[in-house]
């Protein structure tokens, strides 16, 4: 009976090794072979390949241009998040409530979500056009004399980047906390009810603990997307004004696939990575710590 | 049964085969509009190689980094590809580009320009590109601007100035420029720094300094440029002049064909280059060559002859209202009546005006580098003396190696 449970194992191992073997060469390799590559100065251009040790590192240190690139992801990231929460949050109460056309309310909501970020990164960039854009045009409706160049000033620029990644997938982060919402119990609002509670001290008490563990998870697979985000700064505005709205992922695509310099890329490439493990870490240690308390 | 799925699977490799070696794939965003397909007819005719094209992004950022990771990783998907000389200069250090020595003969160079032939198309001696076209920046200007403020067209520094402080009003500015990231603000201070007499390739000239005070004062001191030119691109200043919020601009030749040429002659023109310390402006150069990775490189070869001779150039033109680099087509009367850019880029030559931008293997991570440094300087953040002492330092670690 052992042995043949034992060729059962063996033959389910075969089965998946495939798909396995593919997934490890796929995802492993890459990182390995990045990580190698990191120690290295190579430019296709110059054709250069020669060892660096932790040159490419140091190099980072001193490139100003990449610490301005650091430095807005961290903003583009804390932002984006906290704006996803806040605004989540709130638009999955609005789509949790009972009202008519509520259906269709949930499934015109998610358009932003399915629009490619190129080509919302790209209409951006006439959307917020002093001259032709709808952002002003609409401001101007209230203020008349209003104009803002969104894309030329160093914050409007940051907060235009950040609006528009908000605006994007905002609604995907409220359909996944509905899901939670819907989970909760209905009978918790009933004893609340019965015990004085309003809506607002019903909110804190028992909606907020119960969905902190799903926005927990929310927020470090957020925040790992925000990390890695490309398309959005490469389609509206290549990191301009400067390099005020650059970001960690699309300076690796350009030392890369423009100045062919692989190494440094490699480099920025994998201080990314431990950035993203270091906000994985404490995200699913907090998310531990609140799954303990409720 | 065998016998038939044999026979069938034998012709079906015999054919893909024999199509497989008679074809050729030009990677161009020339291949998008609507002649290119009577131009590989031509071309195929006059070779006896069948040509496809495969089209590239017309928006040069995102062109670069296309055809960059093609070339890069060996692929052998296109076997000409139409590139400028900032790539092409890049490419061939690389290795990315086939050697064409032997592929034209003297009499056929003797009808390029020898600058552009040694300098952007040649590497260590060897020929790696035949160039197409020769499009200048031209200084467009709105002929109903000019004709309603009373002012004539400038011929010097002062009178550039006062015409386009004359011609700014309201929401109208008398200069108007795309110099965002990408290649824009990289194009439009070279032309700047030519005009000024001074040198991409060092800030701290007295000519570089002076032309990128003007740029500055030209939206904070002269207000005749929007701050909103920091965050165009060429599409935005296009559609802005021809909204006739502009009433000059320098731009490439294409905004010819997107004027329209039944609409251009009526509110627009070209004119000459108003002289400053130079009465110079920058010449881009499109070129064609050969894949390293193609599989096909002695069909390519056929191609990259034809599209050197003076057919291939001419027939050339028809694309998008493109440009030619022979000097023999440039000059044709015939040429010119159907094709008035070409007649601006003739003056342009015999006024002298045209300046090369300068070109070295590095060039794609200088114009990075220093883009976002002059963007600090523009938007006020960093003064002339710290943009200088950056650009410069940069620039300098770049040539080093670093």
């Amino acid at each position: 009976m052992a042995h043949i449970k034992k060729r059962w194992d063996l033959l389910c191992w075969l089965l998946v090794a495939p798909a396995l073997g593919t997934r490890i060469f796929c995802t492993l390799y890459p990182i390995l072979r990045t990580v190698y590559d990191s120690l290295f100065q190579i430019n296709k251009i110059r054709r250069i390949n020669r060892f660096n040790g932790i040159g490419n590192y140091i190099q980072m240190l001193q490139d100003t241009n990449l610490l301005d690139t650091i430095q807005f992801t961290a903003i583009f990231t804390i932002a984006s998040i906290a704006l996803h929460t806040l605004l989540g949050v709130g638009l999955a109460l609005l789509l949790n409530a009972q009202f008519r056309g509520r259906k269709v309310l949930r499934s015109v909501v998610l358009i932003p979500w399915a629009t490619p970020l190129v080509v919302a990164g790209i209409a951006a960039t006439w959307a917020f056009n002093d001259m032709y854009g709808f952002v002003n045009d609409l401001i101007r409706r209230v203020l008349p004399s209003f104009s803002c160049d969104w894309l030329v000033g160093l914050a409007t620029a940051r907060w235009a980047v950040i609006l528009v990644d908000v605006w994007k997938d905002t609604p995907f982060y409220a359909i996944m906390i509905l899901a939670g919402l819907q989970s909760i119990p209905a009978d918790l609002y009933e004893a609340a009810l019965a015990d004085g509670s309003g809506p607002v001290s019903s909110f804190f008490r028992i909606t907020l603990p119960n969905i902190a563990p799903l926005m927990c998870t929310m927020t470090v697979f957020f925040s790992l997307w925000r990390l890695t985000q490309f398309d959005l700064v490469y389609a509206m505005t290549q990191g301009g004004p400067g390099t005020s709205t650059s970001l960690l992922s699309y300076r690796t695509y350009i030392e890369a696939f423009k100045n062919l310099n692989f190494g440094y890329a490699s480099a920025i490439s994998v201080v990314l990575c431990l950035f993203m493990v270091v906000v994985a870490a404490a995200g699913f240690r907090a998310k531990k710590h609140l799954d303990f308390e409720t | 049964m065998r016998k038939i799925c044999a026979l069938l699977l034998a012709l079906t490799l015999v054919f893909g085969v024999v199509s497989a070696s008679a074809k050729v794939v030009i990677y161009t965003s020339e291949a998008g509009g609507d002649d290119f397909a009577a131009f590989a007819k031509a071309a195929s005719e006059a070779t006896g190689v069948e040509i496809e094209g495969l089209t590239a992004p017309t928006n040069y950022s995102d062109f670069v980094p296309k055809i960059t990771a093609m070339l890069s990783s060996n692929s052998d998907a296109v076997d000409i590809v139409w590139i400028d000389e900032l790539l092409g200069v890049s490419f061939a250090s690389a290795g990315y580009l086939e050697p064409l020595d032997g592929v034209i003969d003297d009499a056929t160079k003797a009808q390029f320009s020898p600058d552009v032939l040694n300098n952007i198309c040649s590497k260590d001696g060897k020929l790696y590109m035949i160039p197409a076209t020769a499009t200048p920046m031209f200084l467009f200007v709105n002929k109903k601007l000019f004709k309603d403020a009373g002012i004539a067209y400038p011929t010097t520094q002062q009178e550039f100035f006062a015409a386009a402080k004359a011609l700014t009003k309201g929401d109208v500015y008398g200069y108007g420029a795309a110099w965002s990231l990408g290649g824009q603000l990289f194009n439009d201070v070279i032309r700047w720094m030519d005009a000024y007499d001074g040198d991409y390739m060092d800030w701290t000239q007295e000519g570089s300094r002076q032309a990128l005070q003007a740029m500055h004062d030209m939206i904070y001191v002269d207000k005749i440029t929007p701050v909103a030119a920091l965050g165009d691109i060429y599409d935005a200043v296009n559609q802005k002049f021809i909204d006739g919020k502009y009433a000059m601009i320098y731009q490439w030749p294409y905004v010819f064909g997107v004027i329209g040429a039944d609409k251009f002659d009526e509110n627009y023109e070209v004119i000459p280059v108003p002289t400053f310390k130079t009465n110079k402006t920058i010449v881009s150069g499109w070129q064609y060559a050969i894949n390293a990775s193609s599989a096909n490189k002695d069909e390519a070869k056929k191609v990259i002859k034809w599209l050197a001779s003076a057919e291939g150039q001419k027939l050339h033109i028809t694309l998008r209202d493109s440009s030619a680099a022979r000097t023999d087509v440039l000059n044709s009367p015939d040429v010119i009546k159907q094709y008035p850019m070409l007649g601006a880029t003739g003056t342009y030559a015999a006024a002298g005006s045209l300046m090369p931008r300068p070109m070295n293997d590095k060039i794609n991570a200088i114009m990075d580098a220093t883009e976002a440094t002059l963007q600090n300087y523009l938007t006020d953040k960093i003064t002339l003396d710290e943009c200088v002492e950056k650009g410069m330092a940069d620039m300098d670690a770049i040539m080093a190696g670093k």
